[in-house]
């Protein structure tokens, strides 16, 4: 358990968007993702640099996809997670849900694990 | 040069070529929805986002590789000096000549420096760069101070001209990364 990397908030929303869009995870597809689920737009910044961040941890691995015309020629690159990414993206959650455990908070109903 | 080049050049400088590839096509591809305003904007702001994080994660480095370049400006600073004392010597600083040939050597200098950054710091020649920029003007600030007040006071024109002094060099630094940078490509070939 202590081996699980910790996870910052905005590390498992970026976690979280790769496994709802399965294999079709690149920044555009990303980012679109965030906003749609949590209504805030994420800095291009802010998420390739997590991007990078959770790579070089091993959370993530990524992979060159073809070019397209409609990005100037450029490759993709398709996001997916990795074992261990996704056992502290479960470990990370697992302790919200113990939190939220409880309480009773509006308009929320808490799945139990 | 297309859009998508100059982001792909500029991010180049701040991370690996596929990463800085797949992220200027990124904003390319989202661009035609958002607007070329956004598109210049999220560049800013993700390069900025790459510099800080070379800053943070590798401070040593990327100082160690600034310090470099600044020493090789100091030495050539400092031969420039015996040059124009040696064979200039008696010219006032208001004479076109003399700054045209100063700015020329520190041109020259910029350059060597463009390419010692991109030689010693493949994929992070901006935060480099940058890091050398602000020692040099560190430099020039206590040049100034040093200098008897006269010596600047003399030449009326010569607040105006220092942005575009500023810039020339800067054209120099990028122009030296930008030559250096191509020819290790060419030397080894990468496929995409």
């Amino acid at each position: 358990m202590s081996n699980i990397p910790a996870l910052g908030e905005f590390e498992q929303v970026v976690l979280l968007a790769i496994l709802r869009l399965n294999e079709d995870a690149y920044g555009v597809t990303i980012r679109n993702e965030i906003e749609k689920c949590t209504g805030r737009e994420p800095a291009p910044g802010a998420l390739y640099t997590t991007l990078d961040r959770l790579e070089e941890k091993g959370l993530v691995r990524s992979r060159t996809g073809d070019p397209t015309p409609e990005r100037g020629g450029r490759s993709k690159r398709y996001f997916t997670v990795s074992a261990s990414g996704l056992r502290a993206v479960t470990h990370a959650q697992r302790s919200y849900q113990r939190l939220l455990e409880g309480l009773e908070l509006p308009g929320l109903t808490c799945a139990q694990s | 040069m297309r859009k998508v080049d100059a982001a792909e050049w500029l991010l180049s400088m701040t991370t690996t070529p596929e990463r800085a590839a797949a992220t200027a096509g990124d904003l390319t591809e989202e661009a035609p929805k958002r607007g070329p305003l956004w598109f210049w904007w999220s560049l800013s702001r993700t390069t900025a986002s790459l510099v800080w994080r070379t800053f943070a994660e590798t401070p040593l480095l990327t100082m160690r590789v600034a310090l470099r370049a600044f020493l090789l400006e100091v030495k050539m600073l400092a031969l420039f000096t015996v040059i124009l004392n040696g064979y200039i010597a008696g010219f006032s600083l208001e004479q076109r000549g003399i700054v045209l040939a100063s700015e020329a050597m520190m041109m020259g200098c910029y350059f060597c420096v463009g390419e010692l950054v991109a030689r010693r710091a493949p994929g992070r020649e901006l935060p480099a760069s940058l890091a050398f920029f602000s020692m040099d003007q560190v430099l020039r600030i206590a040049i100034q101070a040093l200098l008897p007040a006269e010596s600047t006071a003399r030449n009326p024109a010569l607040p105006f001209l220092i942005p575009v002094l500023i810039a020339s060099n800067l054209v120099a630094l990028f122009a030296g990364i930008h030559l250096t940078r191509k020819q290790s490509a060419q030397a080894r070939p990468i496929s995409r």
